[in-house]
């Protein structure tokens, strides 16, 4: 008998209905995090799809799970990492401007324009980092890991977490530079 | 750290608890900081922005079968046949794929059966199994030996020892050549199969004396025959109105050699890529040289120019060569003013050496110097006021700790006399922090766990080498090397990495670098690399390297390549390897390799383990050049006076100082000129032994100094070789060949990545294969009993036809499978991952296994399997010879004969004051648009005063092909048509020189060239003739060469040394104190030289 079996089923349905409550709140980062883990938008909804069906097989451990969010993000990391070693998904090209980077309508129509290119430019500079540091970067940006949580997740030491974070933020500093 | 990157890191969490405490203090304290403090914030809201995707909300879809009510029963569905369907397409998909398992299976049952029965049987069928492994060069070179290994082994792995016979058949399934050779103690057995047997081969044929296997056959075939072209013009520096004289040298890639004529397009163009009028030629090398002149238009303007050499039919790379037009006084002095360093930084002290003397040869002592630095629009002191004894002085200044621009020019201004002063300027290169390095790993991947030199390259975003001091520190920052250019901004330091470990290099010089210089991360799967040492190797010497590899050891193959052609291989076993320590062991190979592979020499490490081997490391090494040529230039008096004539005998003399007949270029060239222009031309042996297996080569400033005499030369060299990394030492297709013409200096060269999937891809289609480079042919396995290789044309045949289709019906129903698959997947039809995720992997598997099944060949190769193929290669060869024109035959010899004797006899002479005592004898090259009568008039009229050495082109060209024997008759019928009135050229005050002349004057043999109008009409295009060598004589004024006369007083771009190595030329030096620069290149006998001697003449 399953893990899953022995649970009481009022659990089950609690772990579930959080599982899908976190994947809606953090779909933004989610799908963000895995749009430049795999470069294109397609293949990163395929990703998050392929990602919510992981973290549902192993539902039955969401209620021991301290942090849930780390744990979504952590299976969407491994998630876009297997995507993008898959040699022909690396050749698909994403949009250079996306259309699901939406402004808010909130500023005027000249401000959000630039607002709009600032974004597109800063989205190609997190495209252009390498790809440890992005992984480093999009962890502790949209899942608001911890650099410990991110060492043990990517399997390095704090130190080169750290350093690498570095790296990354320099580059992203250098291209709001340009930005100004 | 600064401040805006400290507050970055503050808001990621990033500062230790002491820092971040410190940050926010200062935050509430300094309204400044609170300011920056908020901007950041900004920024990071942003980038929290950029980081993620807002999408219209995503619909999950559960898993079928863990849904959260996955306890509870499944509910019925309402749509019946949508399960329905389902359990079918998986039915489909589970039958397919074991029906695909079991076409698979019975290949392989059918494959692994001998069926060899009515085949020749193999004469050792009682004895044990054999594993024979042949490793060669996919292709031949027909210039150079073609090194082949043979291992024997049993099945076990024992070595066997055995005679072998090789042979190897021509096109007509003839033997050519053969030979015996016995293994070693290893089972393993050498030889080489000639140049001049690989031209015609088609098959070799390796088997043990004793019969005790199958031979191996190996189709074989030749590399197409591939010409490197060396460019040069008289001068770099002209003046409007001045003649432009330029040579080529073209000559056979790894030999060298000039037996071959070459069809050569020259043009010159401006910085605009716009061709001047009048430059484009077209030229049939002669003894490897085309040569050919450009007027300069009076009002063309300043800047710089590009003399083009291209060939029509790619068998050279288009090369090409700069120079400079503008308006200048000729100095009277020869000034130097060299920096020490490539770059400098803020704060530092600029040291410049400066001298100068006049330009008949005496130093400027003891004058005083007007120095001037600029540094941003802004005096800087600087000293340096008097020349020493020998016109010499250091010229230093001292940077300001602070600069803005970084523009920077030192100005030394001499006097000599009442003669008005002369200046000379450099810039100095400041780096301000902007700079580029690359690293290059020995051997080209940085392998983890093994000790590798690491070249690196600074570069300043111009392009220009910088010097650079620092270290490489890992991620905690802890010192691993230090790091010191040694030359043009080059360098090698060590280092042991870890694996993902990252390393990046902190600078120290220049100061104010900030950008993150990364190593590249040490690759775990890179398990072998080389140590080449000092990268410079004595000629005829072995080349001598570490090869190092992690443990366990697997066998290595090591070739090493000279321009194009293998020159040697050899195959490391595990066991030759030395424990170094736990995690690695190492071994001395040393290649002995063929006297006449030198230069650089291409060492490539294969994997051995694997089948055919896949490159793994890859380096270029240089090996002294042994067999060359000296030239020596002697004039008949140690000092002359002006206007005085001059006699230079040169001498040209091998490696072992014997007599070598050489085909020489001559140039004597004002070296004030020279001297004005900075010249650093590159020498014609650099230039084939060098620059032609390097990528960029013409951004080198010296070129000439990485194989001086100097004591740091050879470090140069070898950070120069260590930087050229390895992704470029594949050489283009034919396409590429043609698309890269812009490649500079023999440069252009495809990705390594081409090279690393070429040999598997390749080997399966030789005739597909473009050169010679492909590292290694495939390895040949053979076991007896189980051989696939058959000694009846038709037994092969059958056995190739049921391998197409069981090939085939495997690749129908894998591809058919995976269709099923997809569709399956796609429509959801088929929803059992644990069905079909195995499917696609049996498809998958099957597809590779059907294409592998496919015959790679069925053509069989001549000998006892010779059919239909052979005999039409006979008649096309007939045809060839009958197509031949009469006059081929017989006057060839004749000619061929007569212009033997001249060579054996001529003491070739120039004397050019017969020339000048002409009046307007007009001499060098006519411009492509001059109408034909015309030029034919230019050319008698010139013809009867020029005194042109020996040749018969028109009629050697007749004599070697027939096409172009007809070709140049329809060129003189045209000569005498109407010009084109496009063609006409605009009259010039200039004296038009003629294209070439050709008539019988003074005993010596001229030619009658005919008009090209190559550009105009394309049907022309194949009247194509050799320019004829258009040595040059300032003939403006009548008699000797005057004050004011042009800066090249003699040139000849195709001169012979007689078997003596013999030759002399006479000319006049200009009526005032001079100093002549006279180049000689030499080229024969396989052999490159290069003399050159200064000579003056003083009141």
């Amino acid at each position: 008998m399953t893990e899953v079996a022995r649970q009481p089923k009022a659990h089950r349905d609690t772990d579930c209905g959080k599982l899908e409550n976190a994947f809606a709140q953090y779909q933004g980062e989610l799908l963000g995090t895995l749009y430049y883990l795999v470069g294109n938008i397609e293949d990163a909804r395929d990703a998050l799809q392929d990602t919510f069906v992981k973290c549902w097989r192993h539902k039955d451990q969401v209620a021991g799970v301290e942090n849930l969010k780390a744990w979504i993000f952590r299976i969407a990391l491994n998630t876009g990492r297997d995507l993008r070693q898959t040699a022909w998904r690396r050749k698909r090209q994403g949009l250079p401007d996306d259309e699901s980077i939406v402004e808010s309508m909130a500023a005027g129509p000249m401000a959000i324009a630039a607002r709009n290119e600032q974004l597109g430019r800063l989205s190609e500079a997190i495209r252009g980092l390498r790809g440890e540091e992005q992984e480093v970067f999009l962890l502790r940006q949209n899942g608001q890991l911890k650099y410990e949580e991110i060492a043990e997740a990517a399997g390095i030491p704090l130190g080169t977490v750290k350093t690498r974070m570095r790296l990354a933020l320099t580059k992203l500093r250098e291209a709001l530079a340009e930005e100004e | 750290m600064d401040l805006q990157q400290e507050l970055m890191e503050f808001v990621y969490g990033l500062l230790d608890e002491d820092e971040a405490n410190a940050i926010c203090d200062r935050i509430t304290s300094d309204p400044e900081v609170a300011r920056a403090y908020a901007k950041v914030k900004l920024q990071c809201d942003l980038l929290a922005r950029a980081a993620r995707v807002d999408a219209p909300n995503v619909a999950w879809i559960r898993p079928e079968g863990i849904d959260s009510s996955d306890d509870d029963p499944q509910p019925v569905s309402s749509d019946w046949s949508k399960h329905s369907y389902r359990r079918l397409a998986n039915w489909c998909v589970g039958l397919a794929a074991s029906g695909l398992l079991c076409l698979v299976g019975s290949n392989y049952w059918m494959t692994s059966t001998p069926r060899l029965s009515e085949s020749t049987p193999v004469a050792i069928a009682s004895t044990s199994p054999v594993k024979v492994v042949l490793t060669g060069p996919s292709k031949l070179n027909v210039e150079a030996s073609n090194p082949f290994t043979v291992r024997f082994e049993s099945q076990a792995g024992t070595p066997v020892s055995t005679t072998l016979n090789y042979r190897v058949f021509d096109g007509n399934g003839a033997v050519s050549w053969e030979d015996t050779a016995a293994t070693n103690e290893l089972g393993v057995a050498q030889f080489d199969v000639d140049g001049d047997v690989a031209r015609d081969a088609s098959r070799l044929e390796v088997s043990p004396e004793n019969d005790s296997a199958a031979p191996i056959l190996r189709p074989l075939e030749a590399t197409p025959e591939r010409f490197a072209t060396y460019l040069r013009t008289d001068r770099p520096l002209y003046q409007p109105g001045e003649q432009v004289f330029y040579r080529s040298v073209t000559l056979s890639q790894f030999g060298l050699r000039a037996d071959k004529e070459v069809t050569t397009l020259f043009d010159v163009v401006d910085e605009n890529d716009k061709s001047i009028a009048g430059a484009a030629n077209v030229v049939e090398t002669d003894h490897g040289v085309g040569s050919g002149t450009v007027s300069l238009p009076n009002d063309l303007p300043d800047g710089k120019y590009t003399l083009l050499a291209r060939s029509p039919d790619n068998s050279f790379r288009q090369e090409w060569r700069d120079f400079e037009v503008r308006r200048y006084q000729p100095p009277r002095l020869l000034k130097k003013l060299e920096l020490a360093r490539d770059s400098y930084t803020a704060g530092e002290e600029v040291e410049l050496d400066f001298s100068v003397k006049r330009v008949a040869g005496k130093p400027l002592a003891d004058v005083d110097l007007d120095v001037k630095a600029l540094l941003d629009g802004l005096a800087l002191p600087a000293s340096g006021a008097k020349t020493d004894a020998a016109g010499k002085s250091r010229v230093s200044l001292r940077l300001p700790e602070s600069i803005e621009r970084g523009r920077a020019s030192v100005s030394v201004s001499v006097k000599d006399g009442d003669e008005p002063a002369e200046t000379i300027t450099k810039d100095i290169p400041i780096n301000l922090g902007k700079l580029n390095v690359d690293f290059y790993p020995e051997g080209g991947e940085l392998a983890a766990e093994l000790p590798t030199r690491v070249y690196f390259f600074g570069r300043d975003p111009l392009g220009k080498p910088t010097h650079i001091e620092g270290k490489v520190v890992d991620s905690n920052d802890n010192k691993v090397a230090d790091v010191v250019t040694t030359q043009d901004g080059r360098g090698v330091f060590s280092i042991t990495a870890k694996p993902n470990e990252p390393y990046r290099l902190m600078i120290d010089k220049p100061v104010g670098v900030t950008k993150e210089l990364s190593l590249p991360l040490a690759s775990s799967e890179q398990f072998a690399t080389v140590n080449t040492g000092a990268g410079v190797f004595e000629a005829n010497a072995p080349v001598v390297f570490t090869l190092l590899q992690r443990l366990p050891a697997k066998p290595l193959v090591v070739a090493a390549y000279c321009r194009g052609a293998m020159i040697s291989q050899r195959t490391v076993e595990p066991s030759d390897f030395e424990r170094v320590s736990d995690g690695y062991a190492r071994f001395q190979v040393e290649l002995a390799i063929p006297g006449e592979a030198q230069g650089v020499v291409r060492l490539t490490v294969f994997n051995g383990s694997e089948s055919p081997p896949t490159p793994i490391a890859e380096r270029l090494v240089y090996r002294r050049v042994g067999q060359r040529l000296e030239v020596q230039l002697a004039p008949d008096a140690e000092a002359f006076a002006p206007g005085q004539s001059v006699q230079l005998d040169l001498r040209v003399r091998d490696e072992n100082d014997a007599p070598v007949p050489a085909v020489l270029g001559i140039s004597i060239v004002d070296d004030a000129v020279l001297n004005l222009a900075d010249d650093k031309s590159v020498r014609m042996p650099t230039y084939f032994h060098l620059l032609t297996e390097l990528d960029s080569a013409e951004h080198l400033e010296d070129a000439n100094f990485y194989l001086s005499n100097d004591p740091e030369s050879a470090a140069a060299l070898d950070s120069l070789l260590g930087t050229q990394g390895w992704r470029r030492f594949t050489q283009a297709s034919e396409m590429q060949f043609a698309q890269a013409g812009s490649g500079g200096f023999g440069g252009g060269v495809s990705d390594y990545a081409d090279q690393m999937i070429a040999p598997s891809r390749r080997s399966r289609s030789l005739a597909s294969v473009d050169d010679g480079v492909v590292p290694l042919s495939t390895a040949s396995v053979i076991e007896r009993g189980k051989t696939s290789l058959v000694r009846s044309t038709r037994s092969h045949r059958s056995v190739a036809a049921n391998d197409r289709s069981f090939g085939s019906l495997i690749i129908i129903a894998s591809i058919g499978l995976l269709v099923m698959v997809s569709v399956a997947s796609t429509r959801r039809i088929g929803g059992n991952r644990s069905l079909l995720i195995p499917a696609a992997m049996i498809a998958l598997v099957s597809l590779l296994v059907g294409t592998f099944s496919l015959p790679k060949s069925v053509a069989p190769t001549g000998g006892a399997f010779s059919d239909a193929a052979s005999p039409s290669v006979a008649i096309e060869s007939k045809f060839e010879r009958d197509s031949q024109p009469a006059i081929a035959a017989g006057e060839a010899d004749e000619l061929l004969k007569e212009e033997e004797e001249v060579r054996e006899t001529g003491d070739y002479r120039f004397r050019a004051e017969d020339v000048a005592a002409t009046p307007a004898a007009p001499a060098g090259a006519m411009p492509l648009e001059l109408a034909p009568s015309r030029q034919l008039e230019a050319t008698s009229e010139s013809a009867a005063r020029l005194g042109v050495p020996r040749d018969e082109p028109e009629r050697k060209s007749a004599a070697v092909g027939g096409d172009k024997s007809g070709a140049l008759m329809q060129s003189k019928e045209k000569a005498t048509t109407p010009p084109s009135p496009i063609a006409q050229p605009e009259p010039s005050a200039a004296p038009t020189p003629p294209q070439s002349a050709a008539k019988d004057a003074g005993g010596q043999r001229l030619m009658m060239d005919e008009p090209l109008n190559a550009v105009a009409d394309q049907d022309d295009n194949r009247a194509f003739r050799r320019e004829y060598a258009p040595w040059f004589y300032d003939s403006s004024a009548n008699g000797p060469v005057t004050e004011g006369s042009s800066s090249t007083i003699f040139w000849h771009p195709l001169f012979i040394a007689n078997k003596s190595g013999k030759a002399t030329v006479y000319f006049n030096l200009p009526q005032r104190p001079s100093s002549f620069r006279a180049i000689v290149e030499a080229h024969g006998a396989d052999r490159l030289g290069a003399g050159e001697l200064l000579i003056n003449s003083t009141e």
